[in-house]
């Protein structure tokens, strides 16, 4: 069930209505019948695989927490283990596999190892890594574990950010389910408004990028270098409204029954630097990364500026590879850890003051990131390098597509998105649109987005880009 | 509760707003979308409405590029008007014609299909959008526009989704500019240049060898034969025609079900896929399977002496 469906819109006010309606009690058995079917709606069978780690990662808390001395580390050690083994046999036993023929027919030998046809459950990489944070953060002392199991299933299960986050933190959510949410017309109303900013960037912004983008993509053997390059910065802008869109309906949805899930995303292109960028892009997974891997390989109170830098590598190489069972991810990854690498050996102060020089930084950073996104989106590595040389070369006409008034759409809608965040990250005060004080304002907006929607939205039910992780 | 009902009551009235703009909105657009004076829509709704010429040619852009309609009409001293439209198959040629056929009854009709025009092809439904502007306008049209989805007979009832995508393009032929796809044009759209210094000789279109993954759509079959025999039972004349290929074809899975299928049915079928006048003819095309200006007046030329020839229509008087 995606979220840009009639079906969800459905689901949402069906099971928002109960929720409301019921009492406090019972609220967190529909929730948890909720999610269940929510997962169950993309490959049913693949409940039990998540119904193994939370099983699981219920017990290890317990056992953590009653535990004493090297016990803990023990439990902890199982946990983590269940949840990337599950992660490592749906997702990069095929790939591990593929490598090792590669590796082995370079020796001489035959790999008889078989191939697995299995579908990646939806959702994988995010709900594992929110379990890990459950078992880490019992293992450290700074969670309690959670007796109830039916909560703590519905902590990994909480159907708004099951499958593409934000990667929920214990001490955030789980307290969540004990309080008593009293219907509150300005939550809700903040709640929907946020859910509505969420569909009008992907419905008007994603999936008119991309249209181009995939044509572009899918045959950038033939393409141009200038149409290679305009469609890796609709590839930027796609990722962005696609991955933030989906961040907002889900937050927006807990809003609307009184939860409150952390910030994913914060106006990321308008970083002045890759560690910037860092900060605002996939808030959830790179503070993910940085408390659990990042400090537990000493981060950057290691001796040596080798050790650090060797760090950031490491954590960005599997940043690359949570993303996805590809080198180009890996690669992608590497990159990223590169930039950072050297940003920090340059010692550029964080933010420039002047507004030439904040341009340019910005600029400069966006290229940057616009580079690596060249692996991001490419199927091989080959074909990245290839899209990359094109892009330099800078040969060739511009292809407009067909017809050419949707590339101007998109176009359009970059300018307009470009806009608003330039209001909101400069201006916030000055530039109040859902939030106007004026209810007429409010609803010409609302009229407005909705009628934009109609008109220009895609609306065929493209899928979300971060649901293939 | 008390604070529900108010929420409540501002939310309903919010839809109300939204409703009566979606109509007062979509009425504005509707008579803008009336005024175009070119492209596909122009050309779609004089066929499900307007049309009153002798010879009606339906098609896709094989049709539209290729049939030289202001050259018929002065050769042949008859009213010809041009309909096709690029990218359209089967599942639009059915509601257009069967929609022209309950108001009009023409000399002839010429309908332009491609080789594989049976083939089935998911993306050739989601193309029934191009019906949206006219839900409920008949039952054709509305069958068409629901072999997208279901959910389509909700989403069409609103206006403005109707005209999801399309606002550029009807402003963009709203103007009396444009010659090509246009009354002024007989619906014809003539393209320049050639093929002579690209490559355009890779063999694709034997493609249609390979026997794996060919899967015919029952539904375009079914149409096409309905097709032939409501204008047969309309004593109209009927002729199919497949235009001229840059690098010709042999015979294939995909060519042979449509030649059985118009043989049985006894239709008059004119295939120009391997005509040696356009065979390797690089001046005369644009690509593959597009003529250019001077190949579509040759292919017209053509088609206007097999007409003549064939005393289709006794009243012609061609040069």
């Amino acid at each position: 069930m995606l979220f840009n469906s009639l079906s969800f819109v459905i689901f949402f006010v069906i099971v928002t209505t109960l929720y409301f309606l019921l009492s406090q009690k019972y609220r967190w058995l529909l929730l948890l019948i909720a999610s269940c079917y929510f997962y169950m709606t993309f490959i049913p069978v693949y409940i039990l695989i998540l119904g193994f780690t939370i099983v699981v990662d219920y017990f290890a808390g317990i056992y953590i927490e009653n535990a004493r001395g090297t016990r803990r580390k023990f439990f902890l050690t199982l946990s983590l283990i269940a949840n990337i083994g599950v992660l490592c046999i749906f997702k990069y036993y095929n790939f591990l596999n593929e490598n090792l023929s590669i590796l082995l027919s370079h020796l001489g030998y035959r790999n008889v190892i078989p191939y697995l046809t299995i579908l990646l459950p939806i959702g994988l990489s995010f709900h594992t890594f929110q379990a890990m944070s459950y078992t880490i953060e019992v293992y450290r002392g700074n969670q309690k574990s959670e007796r109830n199991f039916g909560i703590y299933a519905l902590y990994v299960m909480f159907y708004p950010q099951l499958v593409a986050g934000p990667i929920e933190r214990p001490q955030n959510l789980l307290h969540q389910f004990y309080e008593h949410h009293k219907f509150n017309s300005e939550r809700v109303s903040a709640g929907l408004k946020q859910m509505m900013v969420g569909f009008l960037k992907k419905l008007i912004v994603a999936d008119r990028l991309s249209i181009y983008v995939d044509t572009i993509y899918n045959t950038s053997d033939v393409q141009s270098g200038k149409s290679l390059l305009v469609a890796t910065v609709f590839f930027a802008f796609q990722i962005y409204c696609d991955f933030s869109a989906y961040s907002d309906i889900a937050i927006g949805a807990a809003k609307v029954m009184g939860f409150d899930l952390m910030k994913n995303f914060n106006r990321p292109y308008f970083s002045q630097s890759v560690s910037e960028f860092w900060r605002r892009w996939h808030i959830s997974l790179s503070t993910w990364f940085k408390d659990y891997l990042y400090f537990s390989l000493g981060g950057s109170r290691v001796k040596t500026s080798f050790r650090r830098y060797l760090n950031l590598l490491i954590v960005f190489l599997i940043s690359g590879l949570w993303h996805g069972a590809n080198w180009t991810f890996v690669i992608w990854g590497a990159l990223n850890g590169f930039l950072l690498i050297i940003e920090s050996m340059l010692n550029l102060p964080n933010r420039s003051k002047t507004l030439w020089q904040r341009l340019l930084r910005i600029i400069i950073t966006f290229s940057l990131i616009c580079l690596t996104w060249v692996f991001f989106r490419a199927t091989s590595a080959n074909e990245a390098f290839t899209i990359v040389r094109k892009i330099f070369q800078f040969k060739g006409s511009l292809y407009l597509g067909n017809p050419k008034d949707h590339f101007f759409y998109s176009v359009a809608a970059i300018i307009v998105l470009l806009f608003i965040e330039f209001m909101r990250e400069y201006k916030p005060q000055s530039f109040k649109l859902l939030d106007n004080k004026s209810i007429i304002v409010r609803y010409s907006i609302y009229i407005v987005s909705i009628v934009l929607i109609l008109l220009f939205g895609v609306l065929d039910g493209g899928q979300f880009i971060y649901f293939q992780f | 509760m008390k604070e529900i009902k108010v929420f409540s009551r501002k939310l309903i009235l919010l839809m109300l707003g939204i409703i009566a703009t979606d109509v007062v909105l979509g009425l504005f657009i509707h008579i803008i979308f009336d005024k175009q004076k070119s492209g596909k829509y122009f050309i779609t709704t004089y066929a499900l409405n307007k049309a009153n010429q002798d010879i009606l040619i339906f098609g896709n852009s094989h049709a539209a590029e290729h049939f030289n309609t202001p050259l018929m009409a002065e050769k042949m001293k008859l009213s010809v008007f041009n309909f096709g439209v690029q990218g359209e198959n089967m599942l639009y040629y059915y509601p257009v014609i069967e929609s022209m056929l309950s108001y009009h009854k023409p000399k002839l009709i010429i309908l332009n299909l491609d080789y594989n025009e049976l083939n089935f092809n998911s993306d050739d439904y989601q193309r029934m959008a191009i019906f949206l502007p006219y839900f409920h306008q008949n039952k054709f049209i509305d069958s068409a526009i629901f072999l997208m989805g279901q959910k389509q007979k909700y989403l069409a009832l609103s206006s403005l989704y109707r005209y999801n995508s399309t606002v550029g393009y009807i402003l963009l032929n709203s103007s009396n500019k444009a010659y090509n796809k246009s009354y002024k044009s007989l619906g014809f759209d003539p393209q320049y240049g050639n093929t002579c210094q690209s490559n355009a000789t890779t063999d694709k279109e034997n493609e249609g060898n390979k026997k794996q993954n060919v899967k015919f759509d029952e539904l375009k079959t079914r149409y096409l034969l309905t097709l032939i025999k409501d204008i047969r039972a309309a004593k109209i004349p009927l002729v199919i025609t497949t235009t001229p290929l840059f690098t010709g074809m042999g015979e294939n899975v995909h060519r042979q079900k449509l030649e059985q299928l118009l043989k049985a049915t006894g239709v008059k079928y004119w295939d120009y896929i391997n005509n040696e006048n356009f065979k390797g003819k690089c001046n005369l095309f644009t690509d593959k399977s597009h003529l250019n200006k001077e190949g579509a007046d040759l292919f017209t030329n053509s088609i206007i002496r097999q007409i003549t020839e064939s005393k289709f229509i006794t009243s012609t008087k061609a040069n």
